[in-house]
């Protein structure tokens, strides 16, 4: 019986201190190292300057918040802004750097797809198959036809918008007409792709047309017949 | 012995079927000017194919000397190939 209880002390003096090691563990991995502000946002500024990618940006900003909390909690608020006012600069910085990466990649970006949609629209372009020269004619001025109605809906549109832009002015910006905007908007973003989308059919017609048969397709305007003068 | 002789011709047999295209070295040293040359030359083909089979193949050596680019040497002489071929697709 005696043994029994001894036996259950033990254990429950084990797991309370398991779990208090276990608590101390966590918190102890967690904990950041202090040295001085200035070293701390010297240890930062070389972290910034290893900066490639947005992911990297976010960690140093992740660990200076935890470098601000730290002092904080250990010394006091003074100590923190302190240690902010140091680090602060540098994270501009490091923010800017990065936005000039991203810039570049944006640029490379667009660089590779221009060249993908262009190998894409040459091989269209060797595929489409053609008629005589009249009917790919008929069929650039359906485009063009379609393309001009498209305008003109679209030329609407965006006085439309600009009208009530003006009117959500003078209303001092209420959230509904904002909202309507918004749709306004949305919907010439639309109608201008339509366009595009057309314009685009139209530029593989031509380029098929060239590749295929070396026909340079042109479109005259039919000059606007004078109308008959009555006596 | 039997055995390790069949595992050895095994072996090289599987390796002697592998991978059999060759593949492309851009000149580290000369990277820029490569870039450069290539881009007209890979682009140039493409552009004046006269069948669609001579573009398809074209097309597949600029793609591939683009990656060998893109995986060999990156930075500003791929942006610079990519670059150059634009100009001359779209010219």
């Amino acid at each position: 019986m005696k043994n029994n209880r001894k036996q259950k002390a033990i254990l429950a003096t084990i797991y309370t201190l398991f779990v208090v090691g276990l608590l101390l563990g966590t918190r102890c991995e967690s904990r950041i190292h202090l040295t001085t502000p200035e070293k701390d946002a010297q240890h930062l500024a070389e972290l910034a300057e290893t900066i490639h990618t947005e992911a990297d940006l976010r960690e140093v900003e992740r660990l200076a918040a935890q470098y601000e909390i730290a002092y904080r909690e250990s010394y006091n608020g003074a100590k923190a802004l302190y240690f902010k006012s140091l680090y602060e600069p540098i994270l501009d910085e490091a923010g800017e750097r990065r936005a000039a990466f991203r810039a570049e990649e944006d640029y490379l970006n667009a660089q590779e797809t221009m060249l993908n949609n262009r190998i894409s629209d040459l091989d269209m372009a060797w595929n489409m198959s053609l008629g005589s020269e009249a009917e790919e004619l008929a069929k650039l001025a359906e485009n063009d036809a379609t393309i001009a109605a498209m305008r003109t809906e679209l030329d609407a549109l965006i006085a439309a918008k600009e009208q009530y832009a003006e009117e959500i002015i003078e209303a001092g910006y209420p959230q509904h007409m904002l909202d309507k905007i918004g749709t306004m908007e949305a919907e010439i973003i639309a109608k201008s792709k339509e366009v595009a989308e057309v314009e685009h059919k139209s530029s593989i017609i031509i380029l098929a047309n060239k590749l295929q048969q070396n026909r340079d397709l042109m479109i005259f305007e039919q000059p606007v017949e004078a109308p008959e003068m009555e006596f | 012995m039997k055995k390790s002789i069949i595992l050895a011709t095994t072996i090289a047999l599987l390796s002697c079927s592998g991978e059999t295209k060759s593949e492309i070295i851009i000149d580290e040293q000369n990277h820029q000017n490569a870039a450069y040359d290539l881009s007209y030359e890979l682009a140039s083909a493409v552009k004046e194919a006269t069948t669609y089979e001579e573009f398809r193949s074209a097309a597949d050596n600029l793609k591939a000397y683009q990656e060998a680019f893109r995986t060999q040497i990156g930075g500003e002489s791929y942006l610079i190939f990519i670059e150059e071929c634009n100009t001359i697709l779209n010219e």
